[in-house]
């Protein structure tokens, strides 16, 4: 098996006497879909947050391509996370800012990390075709709708061509031919990038279509792990009580 | 005793408050000059606060000199002292009622902005898509905010003084036929520098109060929709109270100073 591009060991999160995780421990590899399933307020995004130095956890280890994050500075930690896209649950862009130029932000800093001869401007409109918007580039985010906000956050997390995408519950708050929509275009997304995709979602449909493997998290450890036709027929009710309908 | 109870823990949230503050500004001294300087935003701040608030700050100094003058006329005249208006107005609303009007308007116009501003970004995870993305946010949004302030409030004040003493002179030279020159020959003989220097000195720090406190309510917004309400309030209450203290630390240091 590949060497994972991420590794998280014995992950402990708490809030005064609210223990988020436990010992969480995970393994991403390259080109794979790991889909994090887990009920409301079981440390899903905590996690997440963690993983990107949002957060700082209060115990374990968070490695990206070897680098541990808990030990890296601002600047270089800044570095790291140039290879990392995050998508939020919110879409979260910049609400005073146009499209292009919510693309254009990670360009300011890192602008040098994009080798070749594009320009910003073909970068920008490269990522907006790529999620099937090129023709909002000078909208603002409330002129567009929120499947479209989610594709625009998706090209803003994909600007940098990160290898690895992290996303926070990709398809919360969506209609069902949206949410659809959005599911394909992850999959289109980590054929074109190549990209190795840590999801965080309790939609079904989504873990079935997208996963390559999966992650039950409750009680801030991983309760189980597998492939989704394997968890989707445990007989263990804490594991069936996820994929009821 | 739950009454004495009560009152420590406002007194230990108050006291942890004024510590938060404190860290707040001095991280935004830590931050401020060190690079990467963000140029663009802090111009882009600037010409928000300043262009955003012209129309407020002059309309509230004109009707300040208008009011001020038509108010202080029939007892100056009851003295016989109606010669006294330009010197009497000029020095007042340089010195003091200038200064802490416009700042107060400012308070509510800016500080409250920025408190929504940055309390929505907070609730809906921009600073932290900001901050994933590679850029400081702390550096972006607060330090060009707070830079901001600090640097355009002495301008509308001294806007502002002007207008007001513009109104002033509208209503002598209707009521008391005094003519323009004449009126503003009168109000530069009155001003000092002793009265002008130690004004412009407090307006900054009045700038400063009002982007730090307004930043530092953003940046700590939580509990969604209802805490931006909360952050944007609390930003102009304790912009408000602060912008008399530190008028209260000027002045005595300006008598300590100054021959005034």
């Amino acid at each position: 098996m590949n060497k994972p591009v991420l590794e998280i060991k014995d992950l402990h999160k708490s809030f005064g006497d609210n223990h988020v995780l436990n010992g969480f421990s995970l393994e991403l590899y390259e080109g794979e879909n790991l889909v994090i399933m887990g009920k409301s307020g079981s440390g899903k995004s905590v996690m997440i947050k963690c993983l990107v130095g949002l957060m700082a956890a209060d115990s374990g280890s968070i490695k990206i391509r070897d680098f541990d994050i808990t030990s890296l500075g601002r600047k270089e930690l800044d570095v790291l996370r140039t290879e990392i896209g995050f998508l939020f649950q919110g879409s979260a862009l910049y609400d005073s800012m146009t499209v292009r130029e919510n693309l254009e932000f990670p360009l300011r800093r890192n602008r040098e990390k994009i080798t070749g001869s594009q320009t910003t401007e073909e970068l920008v409109v490269e990522a907006l075709k790529n999620v099937g918007l090129a023709d909002a580039i000078d909208l603002m985010p409330a002129e567009l709708s929120g499947g479209m906000q989610r594709r625009v956050a998706l090209a803003r997390a994909l600007i940098l061509k990160p290898k690895i995408i992290l996303y926070d519950e990709p398809t919360t708050g969506l209609d069902p031919i949206t949410s659809k929509e959005i599911i394909q275009l992850m999959r289109t997304i980590q054929k074109t990038y190549k990209t190795s995709s840590l999801i965080i979602t309790h939609d079904v449909d989504c873990a079935r279509v997208i996963s390559n493997r999966m992650i039950l998290l409750v009680d801030g450890i991983n309760y189980a792990e597998g492939t989704f036709a394997e968890l989707s027929t445990s007989e263990d009710p804490k594991i069936k009580a996820f994929f009821k309908n | 005793m739950e009454q004495a109870n009560t009152i420590v823990s406002k007194a230990k949230r108050f006291f942890e408050e004024v510590g938060d503050i404190t860290y707040f500004a001095i991280r935004f001294f830590k931050e401020v000059f060190t690079s990467p300087f963000e140029w663009k935003e802090l111009i882009r701040q600037c010409y928000h606060m300043g262009n955003r608030s012209f129309m407020l700050v002059g309309v509230t100094g004109f009707i300040l000199g208008l009011v001020f003058t038509l108010q202080s006329r029939p007892t100056l005249l009851e003295f016989g002292a109606a010669s006294w208006m330009p010197s009497m107005v000029s020095i007042s609303i340089v010195r003091e009622i200038g200064p802490v009007i416009i700042a107060l308007i400012c308070a509510g116009r800016i500080g409250s902005g920025i408190g929504a501003e940055l309390g929505s970004m907070k609730v809906t995870e921009q600073i932290d898509a900001m901050e994933v993305s590679g850029t400081n946010p702390f550096k972006y949004l607060v330090v060009t905010r707070i830079l901001a302030t600090t640097l355009m409030l002495p301008l509308l004040i001294i806007m502002g003084d002007a207008i007001a003493l513009f109104g002033s002179a509208i209503i002598e030279n209707l009521k008391g036929e005094v003519s323009y020159v004449l009126y503003f020959n009168k109000v530069f003989d009155a001003l000092k520098f002793s009265d002008v220097i130690p004004a412009t000195i407090k307006s900054f720090f009045f700038g400063f109060a009002i982007g730090l406190i307004g930043c530092y309510k953003g940046y700590h917004c939580s509990k969604g929709t209802v805490g931006v309400g909360e952050a944007s309030n609390a930003a102009v209450v304790y912009t408000s109270m602060l912008l008399f203290v530190i008028d209260f630390i000027a002045v005595f240091l300006t008598d300590i100073f100054f021959d005034i």
